[in-house]
């Protein structure tokens, strides 16, 4: 009996062993081989995104093009009238119903951040290794669906990333960092999950965010890879200027 | 006398107990104010299930009205809540059993906001009046048995106060023949210069009279206040402009204040005279612990971001708050502040609390029971009660359920007794 509680023991502390002694290279190493390898990750080009955006407790379609280097265009519906975020490869627009106008705009600096945070293609850790960007273990942590690596990322811009790698599959499950809510800074997290293959890239087809007093939920239907996503996509809608009807 | 104890009469009574028990079948629970009795979203219902079959606990009816947020009442047989339709806002009564319209009173015109049209207050009922709130500001006294008008006041006219962005969403609290609330108040000056005023004010609940107003700087708030009773007398505590002022009800004197983040969640009083405050930005929960002569200021235990309330408030069972931390059920351990334990994919929802359980509703209309024990999340149940956005909490009395979405009601029969 003595003998088998020795060796549970063992076992147990085998497998804590494993969770603690791998080193930041090593995790680095394995979340990329999940997310497919290297070679996959550079082959994606473009993505076309469809499925089901949740914002203010309603569920809307929504479609989402992410094209390399920084280009992104998220059309969706907001409290019932449509709205367009994106970034043409140098700067944000959109066109949001609770700034009163139908019309496209540029962001605000802040905001404008968050969009061109989001248009970024690449997997975090992948990227972070890509641009050299400081990356710490900081330890273990138990979520909710289990043991994860935690891994802190030093933006240039100074703005830290708490990534979160699923100690068994080494997928990212979760991100808790900032961000900004009409210009106003705010805590941010967002959990990952239900990753399926994308030309042989594990992408992940529910993404839940909470920042400040939000809630967006994306349930992913479908993503398809292809080598580009015609320009005008992603370029501001030039508004001609109404002409002022006379007397008015 | 002594035949009254065979037993044979014993089996009888114990019977006559299992068939219908303490509670639920008498229809003498009620909930008549914002967030039950005591304010503080339990409810006294016992002998609910503990296992849901999959289809769900038995539907009573549903039905479609205007749309709001204001909560569901109960008072016998009678269901009171608010809604909006075409251009104007009402309170109105429905017979519990079906969800049939009694009557309805009109409060007002409608707030239109792009989160939702319609009342966001809660009525509060008396012995026989009901008093409601719209969302532009019109403070109603209605009859409750016909809902015919007694007096009103309109904190736009009578306090100069401006309609707050997501409308007036304070529920009133009675103290005696007081019915006692935040008015919101006038604003001064332009750009840099500009001042908001508040008022906390006290109307005599048979007619309107105002009794007393504490004025300040601030703005109205969507927090609603409750009673504290401290041995030296009740006080009535609000939370509002980033403090919180305890005031006395009977001439409305602050007897004393803090410095608090803003809410909208209701404070908590927990056992030992400690206070719960939930605030949905960066200053998350604090705990106080209050003067036990409610004199003096209260004195900070601890302070963290687990726990950070938006529109719903949470809920206290046996040593734990339960509520929605933003978009997370979470549970957290009221001596140090500490995370017990998460849920998250239930969106901005709403709870209450009836028989060691936690009734969830979810943002979409998921009703999941838990347990209410702090060491593990527990799920006992879970169905699908109602369709689409789902912001108001749940109403339980006598065993029933009452839900509603943006612009549904139903009621669901949870008793062990209803299977």
């Amino acid at each position: 009996m003595k003998q088998l509680y020795i060796i549970c023991m063992l076992v147990i502390g085998t497998c804590f062993l494993q969770a603690g002694d791998l080193t930041v290279e090593q995790i680095i190493k394995k979340n990329i081989e999940a997310r497919g390898g290297e070679k996959n990750i550079e082959a994606l080009k473009a993505l076309e995104i469809e499925g089901d955006y949740n914002a203010f407790s309603l569920t809307n379609p929504f479609k989402m093009w992410k094209q390399r280097p920084g280009h992104y265009r998220f059309d969706c519906v907001m409290v019932g009238a449509k709205a367009t975020f994106a970034f043409d490869g140098t700067r944000a627009w959109q066109i949001h119903p609770s700034y009163g106008s139908t019309d496209p705009m540029r962001l605000p600096n802040a905001d404008s951040l968050i969009i061109e945070r989001d248009a970024v293609f690449d997997p975090p850790v992948y990227e972070a290794k890509k641009n050299g960007y400081e990356i710490e273990l900081k330890g273990t942590e138990d979520l909710d669906d289990g043991p994860a690596y935690h891994l802190a990322i030093m933006r240039p811009d100074s703005v830290v990333e708490n990534w979160f790698v699923d100690a068994e599959s080494f997928l990212e499950v979760k991100m808790a960092g900032g961000t900004y809510d009409f210009g106003r800074p705010v805590t941010k997290e967002a959990f990952y999950g239900e990753y399926k293959a994308v030309d042989g890239v594990m992408l992940p087809h529910f993404i839940e965010v909470e920042y400040g007093t939000r809630y967006r939920v994306f349930t992913i239907a479908s993503i398809k890879a292809t080598d580009s996503v015609p320009a005008e996509t992603f370029a501001m809608p030039v508004v001609e200027k109404k002409e002022e009807a006379e007397g008015s | 006398m002594a035949k009254l104890f065979t037993i044979k009469n014993l089996i009888a009574v114990l019977l006559i107990a299992l068939i219908f028990p303490a509670s639920g079948d008498e229809g003498k629970e009620k909930w008549r104010q914002f967030r039950g009795e005591m304010r503080n979203g339990v409810s006294p219902s016992t002998n609910l299930l503990d296992t849901y079959p999959e289809a769900g606990p038995k539907k009573l009816w549903s039905k479609e009205i205007g749309s709001g947020f204001s909560t569901i009442l109960i008072e016998n047989d009678i269901l009171y809540t608010m809604y909006a339709k075409d251009s104007s806002e009402y309170l109105a009564a429905f017979d519990k059993s079906k969800g049939t319209e009694s009557w309805s009173t009109e409060l007002g015109k409608a707030l239109y906001n792009e989160f939702g049209d319609g009342p966001r207050s809660t009525p509060l009922i008396t012995e026989n009046m009901i008093y409601a709130l719209s969302s532009n500001g019109e403070l109603l006294a209605v009859n409750k048995k016909d809902g015919s008008k007694s007096w009103n006041r309109s904190f736009n006219k009578d306090y100069e106060s401006p309609t707050p962005r997501f409308g007036f969403s304070m529920s009133p609290i009675l103290f005696k023949d007081m019915l006692i609330i935040e008015a919101g108040g006038k604003v001064e000056g332009e750009g840099e210069a500009r001042k908001s005023f508040n008022n906390l004010i006290a109307l005599n609940a048979k007619t309107g009279e105002q009794l007393w107003q504490h004025t300040f700087e601030g703005r109205a708030s969507y927090s609603s206040p409750i009673q504290i009773d401290f041995p030296s007398g009740p006080q009535i505590l609000f939370v509002t402009s980033g403090r919180i002022f305890s005031l006395n009800p009977t001439d409305g004197s602050v007897v004393w204040e803090n410095r608090v983040p803003g809410a909208i969640a209701m404070p908590i009083l927990l056992p030992g005279m400690q206070l719960f405050l939930s605030n949905p930005d960066q200053g998350g929960c604090t705990m106080l612990q209050l003067d036990k002569e409610g004199k003096a200021p209260a004195d900070t235990l601890w302070q963290n971001k687990f726990m950070r309330n938006h529109f719903n408030s949470s809920i206290y069972h046996d040593g734990a708050i339960y509520g929605f931390s933003n978009a997370t059920l979470r549970c957290i351990d009221v001596e140090t502040g500490k995370r017990m334990w998460n849920k998250r994919g239930l969106g901005k929802g709403s709870l209450v609390a009836a028989d060691n359980k936690l009734f969830v509703l979810s943002d979409k209309g998921k009703v999941v029971v838990v347990e209410a024990v702090s060491d593990s999340y527990k799920e006992l149940g879970t169905f699908q009660a109602i369709e689409g956005k789902s912001w108001t909490s749940p109403t339980i009395a006598n065993g029933i359920i009452y839900l509603r979405n943006f612009s549904q009601m139903a009621a669901f029969d949870i008793r062990k007794s209803s299977l």
